[in-house]
């Protein structure tokens, strides 16, 4: 979908607007939504009430295409739909919907990855996943500070763990 | 022991302790989005592996007041009270142990320890998370952790939280300073029952905000030690405000014991209100733990609820709920 106000671009904002109980949607490109009177003014939370983006939770649809016409294929659900109640249609929605959510998830919690307890099932994996993070960091140091035959004997133990 | 009715670790002003896992099973979808026989398949895993020593009760068939009093008791949350959808509430009452299937999540493993106990309610949560962890797969994955239905509970899916009773600190006006402190710290402390900015009875809720990138170690090391700043506060509080104004406080207190021990007809609201003095008083002394302990103080704080006192008064309207509760005081 070409942008709403120039008609040049590809629209990559969407968003839905709610002026007296009638909702409208518009698509604009990123220039013109940068440069939108009434998305700046949503940006400092002005107009809140009347210009509703996707659930306040999640990500400003800044970077949403309006292509995504992904659904998620357990439950159903589209991005659209977690948007706008702020909760996945199922767990499978989580990597269906990964990019989308990315940020969002990192806003809530900062960007970080789980640590502590994991299903029984998961637990050795979650471990080598662990000591793999770990072994990559000291590679890395090793081989900054020169340290060649140590960087080699890690790469081994990496690949050995890897291929496990 | 049943929790409200114990006294448990610092009871002057810990009321209780505890911790709740969110988890959901993989393939199944969540909220809405899963019908009632998947619902049905979801009640029916749980509730076997948790094996006959719980009881496990379908909450679309009790009555509203029965489905309230759980929800007063603290074994289900006010939403799961009020739902419409199947849902079940597995329950161990003398483990302290409840279990909402299909509240928000899948499955809430939740255990209340009296007082300050929450390395002993997250023993036992786990023991329980462990259990069902046999007989299905949960949700789970590398980076997010626990699948939540709603991404504010990813990673460990762990609340850890700690019912405080802090009636000097509300006299005070430090709560909100308090309050702003936490939050910055992704602790967060809200008034129990309470809309507006007083809490009900003066207790609060100390919980953990952030879920992801934490363990769950880390997450009861944090609040403990939040808690434990928190209850040497509101104990210099009341030495001061105790110490500064002996006659009028203690006045104020056993007035309240006196209605409590003698009025004919009590509100809930009036009844909180009493209650508050009542165990403020216990814990400076004013009151004798002989005349009243802890423990009456905590049965007492729910079986006077609404849903909880119709149930056991056959109650039906409020004027005979105000007169079974003053009934229920006095005994
Ligand atoms: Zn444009
Ligand atoms: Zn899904």
């Amino acid at each position: 979908m070409v942008c709403k106000k120039c008609g040049k671009n590809e629209a990559s904002v969407y968003m839905r607007r709610t002026i007296n109980g009638e909702s409208s949607e518009i698509a604009l490109c990123r220039e013109c939504a940068e440069s939108d009177p009434e998305v700046k003014k949503m940006m400092k939370g002005s107009m809140a009430d009347e210009l509703n983006f996707f659930g306040s939770l999640f990500d400003f649809p800044m970077t949403r295409s309006i292509g995504s016409r992904t659904k998620c294929p357990l439950c159903g659900s589209s991005y659209e739909d977690i948007a706008r109640s702020g909760k996945v249609g199922c767990a499978r929605c989580y990597d269906t919907f990964k990019n989308e959510l990315s940020s969002s998830i990192a806003r809530l919690h900062g960007n970080v990855r789980h640590t502590g307890r994991a299903p029984a099932g998961r637990r050795a994996e979650h471990e080598r996943a662990d000591k793999l993070k770990r072994l990559r960091e000291e590679q890395k140091a090793a081989i900054a500070s020169e340290d060649f035959e140590r960087a080699a004997a890690l790469r081994d133990e990496i690949r050995a763990l890897e291929n496990e | 022991m049943i929790w409200y009715k114990a006294k448990g670790k610092d009871c002057d002003v810990v009321i209780s302790s505890r911790i709740r896992f969110a988890r959901n099973i993989e393939g199944y979808p969540m909220g809405g989005k899963l019908t009632d026989e998947k619902a049905e398949e979801i009640i029916t895993a749980v509730s076997g592996a948790m094996g006959e020593r719980y009881k496990t009760i379908s909450y679309s068939n009790l009555s509203p007041l029965e489905a309230q009093s759980y929800a007063e008791g603290h074994y289900v949350s006010p939403d799961f009270a009020a739902a419409k959808n199947k849902r079940a509430l597995i329950l161990g009452e003398a483990d302290n142990i409840s279990l909402m299937v299909l509240e928000e999540d899948h499955l809430r493993i939740q255990c209340i320890e009296p007082g300050f106990a929450l390395e002993e309610a997250f023993t036992k949560a786990v023991a329980v998370d462990d259990r069902i962890d046999g007989a299905v797969k949960y949700a789970y994955d590398e980076t997010l952790g626990y699948l939540t239905h709603c991404p504010t509970n990813l990673g460990t899916g762990m609340r850890a939280s700690v019912m405080l009773f802090l009636p000097a600190l509300t006299m005070n006006r430090q709560i909100s300073r308090i309050s702003a402190q936490m939050s910055k710290m992704g602790i967060t402390i809200r008034g129990m029952y309470g809309e507006g900015s007083e809490a009900v009875g003066c207790l609060y809720q100390i919980s953990n905000q952030i879920t992801l990138g934490v363990s769950e170690e880390d997450i009861i090391k944090k609040i403990t030690e939040i808690v434990r700043q928190t209850v040497e506060l509101e104990r210099s509080a009341r030495n001061s405000i105790y110490s500064d104004n002996t006659d009028l406080l203690t006045d104020r207190i056993l007035r309240s014991y006196g209605v409590m021990k003698y009025a004919h007809m009590i509100t809930s609201e009036e009844f909180m209100k009493l209650w508050a003095d009542v165990r403020l008083g216990v814990a400076l002394g004013i009151i004798s733990e002989e005349d009243m302990s802890y423990d009456q103080l905590g049965e007492l704080s729910v079986a006077v609820m609404p849903a909880t006192l119709s149930l056991t008064s056959g109650a039906q309207d409020e004027r005979s709920r105000d007169i079974a509760r003053a009934e229920r005081a006095r005994a």
